[in-house]
């Protein structure tokens, strides 16, 4: 895990919960798991005190228990920072539907009887679609709590005789609770929150719409607007049997993540592509090839028609978005799709900031797996000495790593054969990093600018002012133009290098 | 020094055949004497006179003609400089590195470099620069022109690689593709990005590697012969590049939206 990523972690949740969370989120992430104890001797902090904030972060959805230590998976700390554009996202079900959103962000989690009866169709319309889901104990208990006790009960119910020994009784009862719990496992989230159940929001589903987004922008970029249409029509059938993003996540994050059922359906027909496009986009497609179609092909045919010609492109491209399973059957791979995303991400990362000649540089390596610097010139059609200086830069950077290969016995440089050659996960990574500490000093200045400028803002708090901007001061009103126009910038570069750390980490 | 009568029909029968290697049984039939002596004699007065050189192939002796002029060339010379100048002969389009000549001549280096300057001043022979070895000093015969191996290829000019040459290819390849992938474009790129209209998949008429080579050889925008070899790396640059990508049922090209999109962002830029 990174430093940065950590260090922004701790600026959020100091920023948004306080300074005593970010004490103890901070004592947490730089010793990777505490005992309440532990936690309360490091930050000087009441024992008291530590339980009740760990609670309330806990209640947030930010610090897991786990045995009798607590935990915080970064990736939920880093959460924070997508509060807004879920809200923006939560539009889409319609007005007040950021305020529901909201209220399950500020609390974590919320019973349906809790919020404002005006908000409940929304909830229902949110909870139909996996934006919300209910919470119930099973997906906030790590797997082994669940297991042991069951375990426990199972074991209480055999009684004890001198017939049966303690070895099968333990036995009957390991497989009594197995059973149980395959049951409970198979059995939750399978309902939408209703009644007094907790809801809470399901941020998978806010990252498989990331996700599609991301994806269809750049179908529209790679093959044009229609081809996009089509493949956002495909990426429409298929997200609702869609769980979460990433199935390697580790197994503590599988439990408290709210989760759909698995083994839904993964490929869509053309005809279902065709009913989620919209009219204009329909509109669009007729001439969207230059080749006439054969005559016989007319209205809903011709539609048909032209949305397989898309999907062949979209199957045809380098990054290879779905692929055909019979004919009439589209799927797309996600794994290997999001694999080819991240190349072409990390590539254009590359020519933007070491230009196109390194661009070209590190496909051909990427291409040739292993080559040295006189091959690659020639390949790349390229003067060496003018690669040398590229080389050591992206070498700089992780981009591309170094090879030695001894001609013999002797290790002497002249007779030594230095390939290049590029690894992904290291160069992710180290891009990553880069990601988490450019975001951290962006946070940074954020809260060193807010803070600059703390009684203006506090004085913008109160009602009076809220209602009667002018009462404000006309330097005052200056200052607060300059804080606003700090803040936008700062926020709209926070989102893109959330963006790109979400491609990265969680696609 | 006149050569014999006999002598003098070998050598006008040897010259016919310039460049030929002649054995000793091909010398035998050349002349009307059958007598080996009569040959032998023949050949140590044309050796004498630098008018044949012998040259060991395998385990043969055979027997290269020199002309008249070449001839007279080697007997102005002092012998060290005959001997550089038969090793700088012997050596062809490819040429010969000035250690090399030491090694094999075991002259000193200031006697070596006193007859290649010599050599280099009678413009018998050059100095030629390999795209391998820039540093080395490479000598060939002034009436040679370089191996392929030396000067790099259509890419290399004055042994440095052509990067504007090389990007104009591209960049007219790169184009033709374009034309190709795009019935619509009609000069303009922002045409292609408003109509957006993609070919039928089953389309199967975009260019190949023949077709391109024939359209670079008709347009004239090489002033070097490029091959179909030099084409094809050209093209994989553009595919490296990320401006075309490649068919493999119809190992043709086809121009990406992407490249026409990010080639207009960069007209824009320049216009600006």
């Amino acid at each position: 895990m990174s430093v940065h990523a950590k260090r922004l972690g701790v600026l959020l949740v100091r920023d948004m919960y306080g300074d005593v969370a970010g004490d103890i989120v901070q004592d947490i992430f730089w010793h990777g798991r505490r005992t309440a104890i532990q936690i309360s001797k490091s930050t000087k902090y009441d024992l008291k005190f530590v339980l009740k904030t760990l609670l309330i972060l806990i209640q947030v959805g930010l610090v897991q228990w786990y045995a009798n230590y607590y935990i915080v998976p970064y990736h939920h700390a880093l959460r924070l920072l997508r509060f807004g554009s879920m809200m923006r996202y939560a539009e889409a079900y319609g007005p007040g539907a950021e305020k529901v959103v909201r209220l399950l962000l500020t609390y974590g989690s919320l019973e349906k009887a809790r919020i404002p009866a005006e908000l409940e169709p929304l909830v229902t319309k949110m909870s139909a679609d996996y934006f919300i889901v209910s919470l119930n104990r099973v997906r906030y208990t790590p797997c082994s709590h669940i297991y042991d006790e069951l375990e426990r009960a199972a074991l209480q119910s055999i009684p004890l005789k001198s017939s049966i020994s303690e070895a099968k009784r333990q036995q009957e009862a390991s497989a009594s609770a197995i059973a149980a719990f395959r049951d409970v496992m198979s059995r939750h989230g399978k309902a939408p929150g209703t009644g007094s159940i907790p809801l809470v929001l399901n941020h998978d589903r806010y990252l498989i719409r990331r996700r599609s987004e991301v994806l269809t922008e750049l179908v529209s970029l790679r093959l044009g607007e229609v081809s996009a249409s089509v493949f956002k029509a495909l990426l429409c059938v298929l997200e609702p049997h869609l769980i979460r993003c990433r199935s390697d996540l580790p197994d503590f994050t599988k439990v408290v993540l709210p989760t759909l059922t698995d083994g839904g359906k993964s490929v869509a027909t053309v005809q279902e592509i065709l009913a989620n496009m919209s009219e204009p986009d329909k509109a669009k497609l007729k001439q969207s090839i230059y080749e006439e179609s054969p005559s016989t092909y007319k209205g809903r045919e011709l539609l048909l028609y032209r949305v397989s010609q898309h999907l062949e492109w979209l199957k045809r491209d380098k990054l290879k978005f779905v692929e055909s399973l019979n004919g009439n059957l589209w799927a797309v791979d996600f794994n290997d799709l999001c694999d080819h995303v991240r190349e072409h991400i990390y590539d254009e990362r590359v020519q933007e900031k070491y230009g196109n000649l390194a661009l070209r540089l590190l496909r051909v390596i990427r291409a040739k797996k292993m080559v040295d610097e006189k091959m690659l010139g020639k390949i790349a059609l390229v003067p060496s000495s003018e690669i040398r200086s590229l080389l050591t830069d992206m070498k700089l950077a992780s981009c591309i790593e170094l090879q030695e290969v001894p001609r013999g016995n002797e290790r002497n440089p002249s007779s030594t054969f230095f390939l290049w050659y590029h690894n992904p996960v290291h160069a992710y990574n180290y891009l990553l990093d880069d990601v988490y500490k450019a975001m951290e000093n962006q946070y940074a200045t954020l809260i060193a600018e807010r803070k600059k400028r703390s009684v203006l803002i506090a004085k913008m708090t109160r009602e009076d002012i809220k209602a009667n901007p002018e009462l404000l001061q006309p330097g005052e009103r200056k200052e607060l133009k300059e804080y606003k126009e700090i803040e936008q910038s700062v926020l709209v570069q926070l989102g893109r290098l959330e963006k790109l750390a979400m491609i990265f980490r969680d696609f | 020094m006149e050569l014999s009568g006999e002598t003098e029909q070998l050598y006008n029968e040897m010259v016919q055949k310039k460049d030929h290697l002649f054995s000793q049984d091909d010398l035998q039939n050349l002349i009307t004497n059958k007598d080996p002596r009569q040959l032998m004699s023949a050949i140590q007065q044309l050796s004498d006179h630098d008018l044949v050189k012998i040259v060991q192939k395998g385990g043969d002796i055979l027997y290269q003609v020199i002309s008249r002029e070449d001839a007279a060339k080697l007997r102005a010379m002092s012998a060290e400089e005959s001997m550089v100048f038969r090793y700088i002969e012997a050596s062809g389009r490819d040429g010969i590195w000035t250690k090399t000549i030491r090694a094999k001549s075991n002259l000193h280096q200031s006697v070596v470099q006193r007859c290649l300057r010599s050599l280099e001043s009678k413009m018998y022979i050059k100095a030629v620069k390999s795209v391998k070895t820039p540093t080395r000093k490479i000598y060939m015969l002034a009436s040679l022109q370089p191996s392929i191996e030396l000067t790099g290829g259509p890419w290399f000019t004055d042994s440095e690689l052509d990067q504007e040459f090389i990007d104009g290819l591209l960049n007219i390849i790169w184009l033709y593709i374009v034309s190709q992938t795009f019935p619509n474009a009609t000069g303009d790129l922002n045409d292609i990005l408003q109509n957006q209209q993609l070919r039928d998949p089953t389309y199967r008429g975009y260019p190949n590697i023949q077709q391109i080579h024939r359209f670079v050889k008709e347009s004239n925008v090489a002033t070097v012969e490029l091959s179909e070899d030099d084409v094809k790396a050209l093209c994989e640059v553009l595919l490296y590049d990320g401006k075309v990508d490649y068919l493999h049922d119809t190992n043709a090209y086809y121009a990406t939206l992407e490249s026409v999109a990010l080639q207009q962002q960069k007209d824009a830029i320049l216009v600006d």
